[in-house]
């Protein structure tokens, strides 16, 4: 967790370091790559740790001042208004738009997420129905180590993503303190 | 951005050809823009993105090209997993697996036939919209004027009423029954129309579910771009899924054979 409590204000970049992951993730995503190579394919985890800040920026490019603010002011009503701080401070961003989830809503910010693709013949296959065999066992792998496969949502499946809990939104399913609580404890959260 | 501008002509082909592609297409315009897109057809919609600023138009494409693209993978799935799908796959299935698919074919329809199974369905919902409409009428006689766009619904639902004819021609009433209603005197303008609809409509549907059939029967090899290059042009439709199915069950076993250690 060294690096994730690095990972303070200002870092953009998302990581792909599984030292960025929590513990538990971290051991099923070992686990995963492991059993993805005994089978007979690469696994790439190219995805773990996005800081809420860097979620935030994601967010703020592509979308109106006064989206960004509706969404400050939603955020605030919910008592979330230290992830409204978050989205307000990191200024103006451009951008194409590239998420739907703000600062707090992905698990990828909680560092209890990943997102991978299998390799085959030495390249990542970005299409599930070009290594449908591949993506459903790496599907598979994930549940096996107790965790959600994103590929088995039924309204918006995300074929590389997977994360320890259920739901697709944090912000939804707890409250105001514990989402702080979450995010100090990992150092993610300097206020 | 030049690389996304040069996708639209793509895009707007998608979203003239699938309608919810088109309702996304016009969400999207709000997104991006923060007003409500005004466009009525595939067409307008294109001009009204063709009207935006480059920016907002690239934006655009970079959301519309994810959808389209979703939309393909999940038809191109479908396509595998249900539509093309016969007993000598089913049979190699569990029978959860074969179950789900089962549920599957029932449940993907085509818009215009699902369209048309709600169009079938229709007077139940009228029977409902007639309710409130009453309801309102006698809980709120006093407010006649208010209420007069409501009463409308009556004039296209309702029976006809010779004192809707109060001040037309003597007789006007009577041939308007006849017109509509020939020897069904009791039927409203509205039942007729849609009794005389519902052999097109069941025939249509019918249609659609025989060429469905004929189409699964006749499928080749060829149909599945995605399977092609790995299976060879040589194998039939069946051993071409069957390949696709059992290659993934192959490696899954393999993996829960891996945690069942």
């Amino acid at each position: 967790m060294a690096s994730m409590a690095a990972r303070g204000r200002g870092k953009i970049v998302a990581s792909k370091s599984l030292e960025d992951l929590v513990p538990e993730a971290k051991k099923n995503a070992g686990k995963v790559i492991e059993v993805c190579n005994q089978v007979g394919f690469d696994l790439l985890i190219y995805c773990t740790l996005r800081s809420p800040e860097e979620q935030a920026k994601l967010y703020r490019q592509s979308r109106s001042w006064a989206e960004i603010k509706d969404k400050i002011l939603a955020l605030k009503d919910r008592g979330f208004g230290f992830i409204a701080d978050i989205l307000d401070a990191v200024g103006p961003c451009t951008g194409p738009h590239v998420t739907n989830a703000g600062p707090g809503e992905s698990w990828h910010n909680y560092g209890e997420a990943w997102d991978a693709v299998p390799m085959v013949n030495g390249k990542p296959a970005w299409n599930y129905l070009n290594a449908k065999s591949e993506w459903d066992a790496y599907g598979e792998c994930v549940r096996q180590v107790g965790m959600q496969w994103a590929g088995d949502w039924t309204t918006f499946r995300e074929y590389p993503h997977a994360q320890l809990r259920q739901g697709g939104n944090p912000l939804k399913q707890y409250k105001p303190d514990e989402i702080r609580a979450m995010l100090s404890k990992r150092g993610l959260l300097v206020k | 951005m030049f690389p996304l501008l040069a996708m639209l002509p793509t895009i707007f082909s998608a979203v003239s050809k699938v309608s919810d592609l088109f309702a996304t297409g016009k969400e999207t315009v709000k997104k991006v823009t923060g007003n409500d897109s005004v466009a009525s057809t595939p067409e307008e919609l294109q001009q009204e993105v063709q009207g935006l600023p480059p920016e907002q138009q690239a934006q655009w494409a970079q959301i519309m090209r994810q959808k389209v693209e979703l939309y393909q993978a999940e038809n191109q799935r479908l396509d595998i997993e249900i539509g093309k799908i016969d007993s000598n796959i089913t049979g190699k299935l569990s029978e959860d697996a074969a179950s789900k698919i089962a549920y599957m074919r029932m449940t993907t329809r085509p818009w215009t036939v699902k369209m048309m199974v709600y169009y079938i369905l229709f007077p139940f919902a009228l029977v409902s919209v007639d309710l409130i409409q009453e309801l309102l009428k006698n809980w709120l006689f006093f407010w006649t004027d208010k209420l007069q766009p409501v009463k409308t619904f009556d004039y296209v639902f309702g029976s006809l009423n010779p004192a809707m004819f109060k001040g037309a021609e003597p007789g006007a009433f009577e041939k308007l029954v006849q017109a509509f209603a020939g020897s069904h005197a009791q039927m409203t303008l509205a039942g007729n129309l849609y009794v005389d609809s519902i052999p097109w409509v069941v025939g249509i549907i019918v249609s659609y579910m025989g060429l469905r059939e004929i189409g699964k029967f006749s499928g080749k090899s060829s149909d599945y771009p995605e399977t092609g290059g790995q299976a060879g042009a040589g194998q039939s439709t069946a051993n071409v899924i069957s390949s696709t199915l059992t290659a993934g069950a192959d490696l899954i076993s393999k993996v829960r054979g891996i945690f069942g250690k």
